[in-house]
C-alpha cells in the first residue's frame, strides 16, 4: 500500500517534471517570513501561493506561523499596557543621584 | 548645570492652557523644543521630568527584554545616565521618544552581551523537518485558532509569554527588535552586532521555534 508521503513525493515529482520552478516544501520554508511580512514580489508571492495550493500541510504551517507571529505582538503590546503609571520613586531617586556623580555606575538601586 | 532651568524659556513647564504640566506621559512634551532646550541646558527639572514620564515606557522596554526587574531598572539607570551624556548632542531629526528607545535598547544588550546571553544555541529540535527531497516531514497539529473568550485570549497571552521567555536570549531578543519593537531588520542587525542575513536567519528560528513551543495549547484548547 502507498504511504502518504510517497504519494506526496510522487505528485510533487510529477508537478516539478511539467512545472519547472515549482518549490519544495524546504524552499517555502525559506520563503516563509517574507511571504508573512508581505516582503515578497509579486513572481515569487504566486510561486509560494502555488505551493500551499498543492501542500496543505506547507498551507496549515504558514498559517498556524502567521498567527503565533501576531499573538507574540498581541502578548506583548497587552503587557505594556497594563504596565504601572510610575516609575518607582527608588529608581528615581537612583538615576538622578548617579547622574549627579558623573554618571558613575554602580549606584543602581540594584547594584 | 543649571539649577531648575532658571533663565529659560519653561514654557514645558505649562500645558497650553497655563495650568501645570501633568506628570503623565500623555503630558510629556517630549518633542517640544523648549523642552529639549532646557534638557541640552542641563536643567535639573525637565531631567526628571523626563525620567518621571518616559520612565515607565522604558522600564516596560527593560523588563521586556530582560526579564527580570532587578536588570531592568539597572538597565534603566544606564539608559538614563547615557541620555545624560548625550543629550547636549541630540539633534531633533527624529523624536526624542525614538531616541531614548534606542539608547534603552542599547543599554539591555550592552548588559545582556556582558553576561553572555547573546550567544546563538542550537534550537534544532524545535525546528520544522524535512526529508531528503525538500518534503515537510510531520503531520499538522490542531489548527491554531484565534482565542474566542476573554478567559482564552488570556490563558493565551500567558502561555505564549511563558514561551516566549524560553527561548534562549539570542533569539528571544530578536524576536523583540523585529516583531515588537517595530526596527527594520537593518536596524535590528545594527544593534545586535550582525549582519542582516545572520538576522534574518535568527528572526526565521525564533518565529518557528516559538510556533512550536506555543502548538500544545491549542492541542489542548482543541480537547478541551
Amino acid at each position: 500500500m502507498i504511504t502518504r508521503h510517497r504519494l506526496r513525493w510522487r505528485i510533487q515529482h510529477w508537478l516539478e517534471a511539467r512545472l519547472p520552478g515549482l518549490l519544495t516544501c524546504a524552499q517555502f520554508q525559506e520563503m516563509v517570513d517574507a511571504y508573512v511580512d508581505d516582503e515578497l514580489g509579486p513572481v515569487v508571492r504566486a510561486t509560494v501561493d502555488f505551493h500551499m495550493k498543492t501542500c496543505p500541510i506547507c498551507q496549515r504551517y504558514v498559517i498556524a506561523y502567521g498567527k503565533v507571529r501576531d499573538f507574540a505582538a498581541d502578548t506583548l503590546s497587552a503587557e505594556e499596557a497594563e504596565a504601572l503609571d510610575v516609575v518607582p520613586e527608588g529608581l528615581v531617586t537612583a538615576i538622578l543621584a548617579a547622574r549627579g556623580v558623573g554618571g558613575a555606575r554602580g549606584g543602581g538601586p540594584n547594584s | 548645570m543649571l539649577e531648575g532651568g532658571g533663565g529659560l524659556e519653561a514654557g514645558w513647564e505649562t500645558d497650553r492652557m497655563g495650568a501645570p504640566a501633568k506628570t503623565s506621559p500623555a503630558a510629556t512634551p517630549a518633542d517640544d523644543a523648549a523642552f529639549i532646550a532646557a534638557l541640552k541646558a542641563g536643567d535639573e527639572r525637565a531631567f526628571e521630568r523626563l525620567v518621571r514620564d518616559q520612565g515607565i515606557r522604558l522600564l516596560a522596554l527593560a523588563r521586556r527584554m530582560m526579564r527580570d526587574e532587578a536588570t531592568a531598572q539597572d538597565c534603566l539607570q544606564d539608559a538614563f545616565l547615557s541620555v545624560h551624556r548625550s543629550i547636549a548632542g541630540f539633534e531633533p531629526h527624529g523624536s526624542l521618544g525614538g531616541w531614548l528607545h534606542r539608547i534603552t535598547v542599547n543599554a539591555c544588550l550592552m548588559r545582556l552581551r556582558t553576561a553572555k546571553r547573546l550567544a546563538e544555541t542550537p534550537i534544532d529540535d524545535l525546528l520544522p523537518d524535512f526529508n531528503g527531497n525538500g518534503l515537510r516531514l510531520g503531520e499538522p497539529r490542531t489548527e491554531i485558532r484565534d482565542p474566542e473568550t476573554e478567559l482564552e485570549v488570556n490563558r493565551v497571552r500567558r502561555f505564549v509569554r511563558e514561551k516566549i521567555d524560553e527561548l534562549p536570549d539570542g533569539y528571544r531578543i530578536v524576536l523583540l527588535l523585529r516583531d515588537i519593537e517595530g526596527y527594520s531588520t537593518r536596524e535590528a542587525a545594527e544593534m545586535m552586532g550582525i549582519a542582516e542575513g545572520a538576522l534574518k536567519v535568527r528572526l526565521h528560528r525564533a518565529r518557528a521555534a516559538l510556533k512550536t513551543l506555543v502548538e500544545p495549547l491549542w492541542d489542548e484548547m482543541g480537547s478541551s
